[in-house]
């Protein structure tokens, strides 16, 4: 193996002897690393560009305190060793489509330190096989372009400090994705983000928080039990697929949208805040296309902070838990998946829905009351609603349709609008007198 | 559900499985020449297996859990 490094100080093609010395700071003339060698690029290097003019596999590259710009183009960089085989820095410059390819088959442990990469300078990483434990992204605030997986069966290793990617992520089928406590933020301030997890629990927190830039689920993304999906600044679309969720939901100050594209936003615990729109500015929601849903199946229960935003969606109880509803919000569909269960909304609060799809079974009632011993109101501007099996207390139904609670609903007391038979499906006759 | 192309040369098999209220979204992303490698009934076990996974972590017994701060 020989140590080589770049000393070139101005422009220079990685293949010419010119821009390489045997020592940092040294005579030119050394031989181009190969497969055999390590290449640096350090504070002797120059401020140039280092022009990788056609892929290169090394064992290792090490990059700090190196000025200049590291000019990709379309080729990429191979790291064929084990142990600490790319060591990045704040100080270098990235062109061209930046990519790194992490190529150990073996087990033995690899780390990849990325620095803190700024989103233009940031580098994409491909780990294509191996059994190894990577250590990946566990320096605060170090950052990665896209990473892909692909061909990997080693362990990712616990990340316990924050670290950002401007890219897409691909996860495999065959790796360990061990539980991290640091966040994951996707910061791309432009164009889409992929996320694939081909069926692995993505167990980190997660923020998305790129100003201007769309993250884009290409399968389902299930977080950790106990790690919270925070939705600060950009657009997240569901794209038809399953978003189930840690601890919660939860949105950040910034300008955020929810678009669903037919996919569903599952909130599975039992907290009171698992749906938690505490950063109401700046957050809005999009239907798309098909039918969006955001499901909340604690078997106990669990709270929806609506924040007031309109949810051009299908808000449902799937799971046994009073699910308290919080703020005067507008949905498509209010709903219920399971009975008996219970909808508890603030009191002095107005929900609004186009359509009302919350019944009870028999001996299995759907509880409608308020948290508190005052009313909430309910309102849907025309139509009928036709429930059964309900039991309400302090609530007013309004707004121009007709509120059925069907004919084995209990009137708890405290109530207002609604009617407590069926729905009138009768035929009309009409006479006209000539 | 669809099998779409997807940009970067892989395809993703979209399906939905599951009863309400626990209906699972998902696609099986990979490169076409793999997918076609596997039997239906493979294919079928795969879907199987996702959502099994996933119907059990949505329908666990709530834990008690210190919330982690938010971002």
């Amino acid at each position: 193996m020989a140590a080589r490094f770049w000393v070139t100080g101005g422009t220079g093609n990685w293949s010419s002897t010119t821009n390489w010395s045997a020592t940092t700071g040294g005579a030119s003339g050394a031989s181009v690393p190969g497969s055999a060698d390590t290449a640096t690029f350090d504070a002797s290097s120059g401020a140039g560009t280092a022009t990788v003019d056609s892929s290169v596999t090394i064992q290792t590259l090490t990059m700090t305190g190196f000025t200049g710009t590291l000019a990709f183009g379309t080729n990429t960089i191979s790291v064929n060793s084990t142990g600490t085989v790319y060591t990045g820095d704040t100080t270098f410059s990235v062109t061209g489509t930046p990519v790194i390819n992490v190529t150990s088959t073996g087990s033995t442990a690899i780390t990849v330190t990325p620095g803190v990469a700024t989103e233009a300078n940031s580098i994409s990483f491909n780990f294509t096989g191996g059994t190894y434990t990577l250590t990946f992204l566990n320096t605060a605030s170090n950052s990665a372009r896209s990473i892909s997986f692909t061909g990997f069966a080693g362990t990712w290793a616990a990340r316990t400090n924050a670290n950002t990617i401007y890219g897409s992520v691909t996860l495999s089928t065959g790796m360990t994705f061990s539980g991290s406590s640091g966040v994951t933020t996707f910061g791309a301030t432009s164009g889409t983000q992929l996320i694939t997890c081909n069926g692995k629990s993505f167990d980190s927190l997660i923020t998305i928080n790129g100003v201007g830039g769309t993250v884009k689920l290409v399968d389902a993304l299930t977080m950790g039990a106990n790690r919270t999906f925070t939705h600060t600044n950009g657009t997240l679309d569901l794209n038809g697929q399953t978003l189930t969720v840690g601890t919660r939901y939860a949105t950040g100050t910034g300008t955020k949208n929810l678009t669903f594209n037919g996919g569903t936003l599952v909130c599975p615990a039992a907290n009171t805040s698992s749906f938690n729109n505490g950063a109401t500015s700046g957050y809005t929601l999009t239907a798309g296309t098909g039918t969006g849903k955001i499901s909340m199946t604690a078997s106990t229960a669990k709270s929806f902070l609506g924040g007031g935003a309109t949810f051009p969606c299908t808000l449902s109880n799937d799971g046994a838990g009073a699910l308290t509803i919080t703020g005067s919000n507008t949905f498509t569909t209010l709903a219920n998946g399971v009975s008996p269960t219970t909808f508890s909304f603030t009191a002095g609060t107005t929900t609004t829905v186009t359509n009302w799809n919350i019944n009870g079974t028999a001996g299995n009632l759907v509880t409608i009351g308020s948290v508190t011993a005052a009313s909430h109101t309910l309102s849907k501007a025309s139509g009928t609603v036709g429930s059964n099996y309900l039991s309400i207390s302090y609530s007013t139904a309004t707004g121009g349709a007709a509120w059925f609670a069907g004919a084995n609903s209990t009137d708890g007391g405290n109530n207002s609008g609604w009617v407590f038979s069926n729905a009138t499906t009768g035929n009309f006759f009409f006479f006209f007198v000539v | 559900m669809a099998i779409v192309q997807l940009e970067d040369g892989r395809m993703a098999d979209q399906f939905q499985i599951g009863d309400e209220p626990y209906v699972l979204k998902d696609s099986l992303v990979m490169m076409p020449a793999d997918y076609e490698a596997l039997t239906p009934e493979e294919i079928a076990a795969m879907k199987q297996a996702r959502y099994d996974n996933w119907y059990a972590i949505v329908t666990a017994p709530p834990v008690d859990v210190l919330d982690e701060p938010e971002a």
